[in-house]
C-alpha cells in the first residue's frame, strides 16, 4: 500500500463529498433543469471517481521503495530538519501577515527577512541586516513610488508621511 | 495581417520607457530562469503585481520580456550546474552539461543563446502571421466550440503533466471545482463561499497562483541543504562560431517550427517542445550514438524549441483566449487585470493591443540576445546566490504582491493556503499546471456548456452538432488515451536528466 496516495485519494473523496453535499442546497433553475449545481456536481462525481481509483490503486500497490535520504546537511546548521524549516517558514509568513497592518511593512519585512535567513542557516548578523534592509527598501520603493500602491506604514506612520 | 499597424506598433514599442521595461523584464527573466527552482511561471506570477496600475503596453511588454528571458535563462544552470533552471531546459542538460565538463561551457552557452534567439524570433513571427488568421476562424465559433476548446485544453495539460494520469485528472478536476467558487456566472448564485464576501468573485487569481507556483516552491526549497556545485569553466564566448552555426542551422530551423506548433497546442509547453525537438535531431543525426556526450546540435535543438514555444503559446491565447501553457495562463491573468479579455473579440475591439503584443515579443527577442551576450558572466554567477537570501526575498515579494492589489490580508492567507496545498500536491506527484489552466478554462467551459444547453433546451446532443467541436472533443479523448502510452516513455527520458524538478 502506498500511504501517501491513499491519503491523497481520501482527501479527494472528502472534497468531492463536501462539494456534493453543499451543491445539493443550490437552488434549482426554474426554467432550465441546468442550474448552478449542475457543473460542480458533475465535477465532484468525476473527482470522486478518480479519488476512489487512486485509493484502490494505492491500497493494491506494493509499498514504494524508500529512497536513500539526502546526505546529512552541511556543517552546523541551527535547524537540520527540513520539515521543521518548512513549518517555520509557514509560521513566519503567518506572523508577517498578522503584523503587516499594525506594525507596518518596513519593520515587519526587515524582521521577517532576518528571521528567515537565520532559519535557513545564515550566521552573519551584519550581512543579514544589510540584505534585509536592501530587499525591503527595494520592494517598498517599487510598490510605493513606482506603482503608487500603498503598503501599511504601521508604527512608522508619522515618520513616513 | 496589417503591416501598417505592425509598423505603427513597432513605433510604440520603441518608446524609451517601453524599451526600458522590456530590458528589465528580460534581465529579470534570465535571472529567474537561471535560478534552479524558479520557473518562468513563477517569475511571471511574481511580476504580475508590478503591473498594477501601469498602462497595458508597458505591463505586457515587461511580462513578455520576462517570458522570453526565462525560457533562455533555464539553459544557463542546465549547462553549468546540470540542473535545468526551468523544466523547459531539462533537455538542454543532456548535451549542455557534458560540453561544460569538456571545458566548452562558453561554446554551449553561446549556442543556447543564439538558438534561443532564433527560435524565439521564429515563434514570434509565426505568431504574428498566424494568430490573426485563427482569430478570423474563431469569430465563427459558437458556445459549443468554446466548450470543446476548453475541454481540449484541459485534456492536453492533464495528459502531459505529472507521472500519473489519475493524479493529473484529479488536479484538473480540483482546479475546475475551485473555479466554481464564487458567484455563478449565469444565475449569480454564490457557490462555496462559506460566507466570505472576499470569495464572491471566485478565488483571487494572483494570490492563488503566487501561492501555487512561488510559495510552494519556496517551501520545498527551504528544506534543501545541498550546495550547488558549479563546473569550473571559463565563459569565453558570446556568439557561436561559424562552424557551430553551420552545423546547427537545420536543427534550429526544425526546432523553431516544432517548438512553435507544440507551443500552440493548448496545454503543451516548452518542456515537451524541447524534448520532441531534441529527439528529432538525434533521430535524424548521422551520429546518433554521440548524443549524450556533448553534441552542440542537441543544445541548439532544445533551446530553440523551448523559446519558439513562447510565441507558439501566445497564438491560442490571443486568437482564442485559451492559454497555450502555464506561463500564458498567468499572462491571461495579466491581460484581464488590464481590462482586456484575450480572444477573437480582442481583434475587433483592441487590435492595437494585439499588434503591440506582436511587436513587443519580437523586440523582446532582440533584447534577450543583446542582454544575454552582455550579461552572460553575471548571469553565470547569479545561479550561485544563496538560497538563504533568495527564498526569504521571494516570500516578501509574494506577500506584498498578493496584498497590494486589494490591500486585503485575506488575499495573503489565500496565497499561503495555496502555497501549502501546492507544496503537498507536488510532493505527492500531483501536477500544479492543470489547476492553473482549470481556473482559467473552468468558467469558460461551464458558461459555454450551459449557454449551449439553454439554446438547445437542455438537449446534450447539441455538443455533437458542430464539426469543429466534435473534432476537438475527439482530440481531447485521444490525447488522454495517448498519454497513458506515452507517459512511461517521457518519464524515462525525464529521469535520465536527473533532478529535472518542477513539473
Amino acid at each position: 500500500m502506498k500511504r501517501g496516495d491513499f491519503v491523497a485519494g481520501a482527501i479527494g473523496v472528502a472534497i468531492s463529498g463536501g462539494a456534493l453535499v453543499i451543491a445539493s442546497d443550490f437552488p434549482a433553475d426554474v426554467v432550465m433543469k441546468i442550474g448552478p449545481a449542475f457543473f460542480p456536481e458533475m465535477l465532484a462525481y468525476l473527482l470522486l471517481l478518480c479519488s476512489a481509483t487512486l485509493m484502490v490503486n494505492a491500497a493494491l500497490a506494493k509499498p514504494a521503495v524508500v529512497a536513500a535520504e539526502d546526505p546529512p546537511p552541511v556543517r552546523g546548521l541551527f535547524l537540520d530538519n527540513g520539515i521543521v524549516r518548512a513549518m517555520l517558514t509557514v509560521a513566519a509568513v503567518l506572523a508577517f501577515t498578522l503584523l503587516l497592518r499594525p506594525v507596518g511593512f518596513i519593520l515587519t519585512s526587515v524582521g521577517f527577512l532576518i528571521a528567515m535567513m537565520a532559519v535557513l542557516g545564515m550566521r552573519r548578523p551584519l550581512g543579514m541586516f544589510g540584505v534585509a534592509l536592501g530587499v525591503t527598501a527595494g520592494i517598498y520603493l517599487i510598490f510605493e513610488k513606482l506603482l503608487g500602491l500603498t503598503l501599511p506604514a504601521g508604527v512608522l506612520d508619522s515618520i513616513l508621511y | 495581417m496589417d503591416f501598417a499597424l505592425l509598423l505603427h506598433s513597432f513605433g510604440n514599442v520603441f518608446a524609451p520607457d517601453v524599451m526600458l521595461v522590456i530590458a528589465f523584464g528580460v534581465a529579470i527573466g534570465i535571472t529567474i530562469g537561471a535560478l534552479p527552482g524558479l520557473t518562468a511561471t513563477m517569475g511571471v506570477a511574481l511580476l504580475v503585481p508590478l503591473t498594477f496600475g501601469r498602462p497595458p503596453l508597458e505591463s505586457l511588454a515587461m511580462l513578455l520580456g520576462l517570458f522570453c528571458g526565462a525560457m533562455y535563462g533555464g539553459s544557463i544552470s542546465a549547462i553549468l550546474v546540470r540542473t535545468p533552471g526551468t523544466p523547459a531546459a531539462a533537455a538542454t542538460v543532456l548535451e549542455g552539461y557534458p560540453l561544460a565538463q569538456k571545458g566548452q561551457a562558453g561554446r554551449a552557452l553561446a549556442m543556447a543563446l543564439f538558438a534561443s534567439f532564433c527560435g524565439g524570433l521564429s515563434g514570434a513571427l509565426i505568431m504574428t502571421f498566424m494568430s490573426p488568421l485563427i482569430s478570423t476562424v474563431a469569430l465563427e465559433f459558437s458556445t459549443v466550440e468554446y466548450f470543446a476548446l476548453a475541454v481540449f485544453g484541459l485534456s492536453v495539460i492533464v495528459s502531459i503533466s505529472g507521472n500519473s494520469i489519475v493524479k493529473g485528472l484529479m488536479a484538473g478536476l480540483f482546479g475546475l471545482l475551485l473555479s466554481t467558487v464564487g458567484a455563478d456566472a449565469i444565475s449569480g448564485f454564490p457557490r462555496y463561499i462559506f460566507g466570505q464576501m472576499d470569495l464572491f468573485e471566485g478565488p483571487p487569481f494572483i494570490p492563488t497562483l503566487i501561492g501555487l507556483f512561488a510559495v510552494s516552491e519556496v517551501l520545498a526549497n527551504v528544506q534543501i541543504t545541498k550546495q550547488i556545485v558549479r563546473v569550473k569553466t571559463v565563459v569565453d564566448r558570446y556568439f557561436p562560431s561559424w562552424a557551430d552555426i553551420k552545423a546547427a542551422w537545420v536543427t534550429i530551423a526544425r526546432g523553431s517550427v516544432i517548438g512553435t506548433f507544440i507551443g500552440a497546442i493548448p496545454g503543451a509547453g516548452g518542456d515537451i517542445a524541447a524534448f520532441v525537438s531534441y529527439g528529432e535531431t538525434k533521430r535524424t543525426s548521422k551520429h546518433p550514438e554521440k548524443f549524450g556526450t556533448g553534441v552542440i546540435e542537441g543544445v541548439a535543438a532544445s533551446e530553440c524549441a523551448n523559446n519558439a514555444c513562447s510565441g507558439g503559446a501566445m497564438i491560442p491565447l490571443l486568437s482564442l483566449g485559451v492559454p497555450g501553457d502555464a506561463v500564458t495562463a498567468v499572462l491571461l491573468g495579466a491581460f484581464v487585470l488590464q481590462g482586456l479579455q484575450p480572444g477573437p473579440l480582442l481583434y475587433k475591439e483592441h487590435i492595437d493591443v494585439v499588434y503591440n503584443v506582436f511587436a513587443s515579443l519580437i523586440v523582446a527577442n532582440f533584447a534577450m540576445l543583446i542582454i544575454g551576450m552582455l550579461g552572460i558572466r553575471l548571469f553565470a554567477k547569479v545561479i550561485m546566490v544563496k538560497r538563504a537570501i533568495l527564498m526569504p526575498a521571494i516570500l516578501v515579494l509574494s506577500i506584498v504582491g498578493s496584498y497590494a492589489m486589494r490591500g486585503d490580508t485575506f488575499d495573503v492567507y489565500v496565497m499561503l493556503t495555496f502555497g501549502v496545498v501546492g507544496y503537498f500536491m507536488q510532493k505527492h506527484g500531483f501536477p500544479l499546471s492543470p489547476i492553473l489552466l482549470a481556473l482559467i478554462l473552468g468558467p469558460m467551459a461551464e458558461a459555454n456548456l450551459r449557454r449551449s444547453l439553454v439554446i438547445s433546451g437542455g438537449d446534450f446532443s447539441i455538443i455533437f452538432s458542430r464539426p469543429i467541436a466534435v473534432g476537438l472533443l475527439i482530440l481531447a479523448v485521444l490525447s488522454l488515451i495517448a498519454s497513458v502510452y506515452n507517459h512511461r516513455k517521457i518519464q524515462k527520458r525525464l529521469a535520465l536528466t536527473d533532478g529535472a524538478g518542477g513539473e
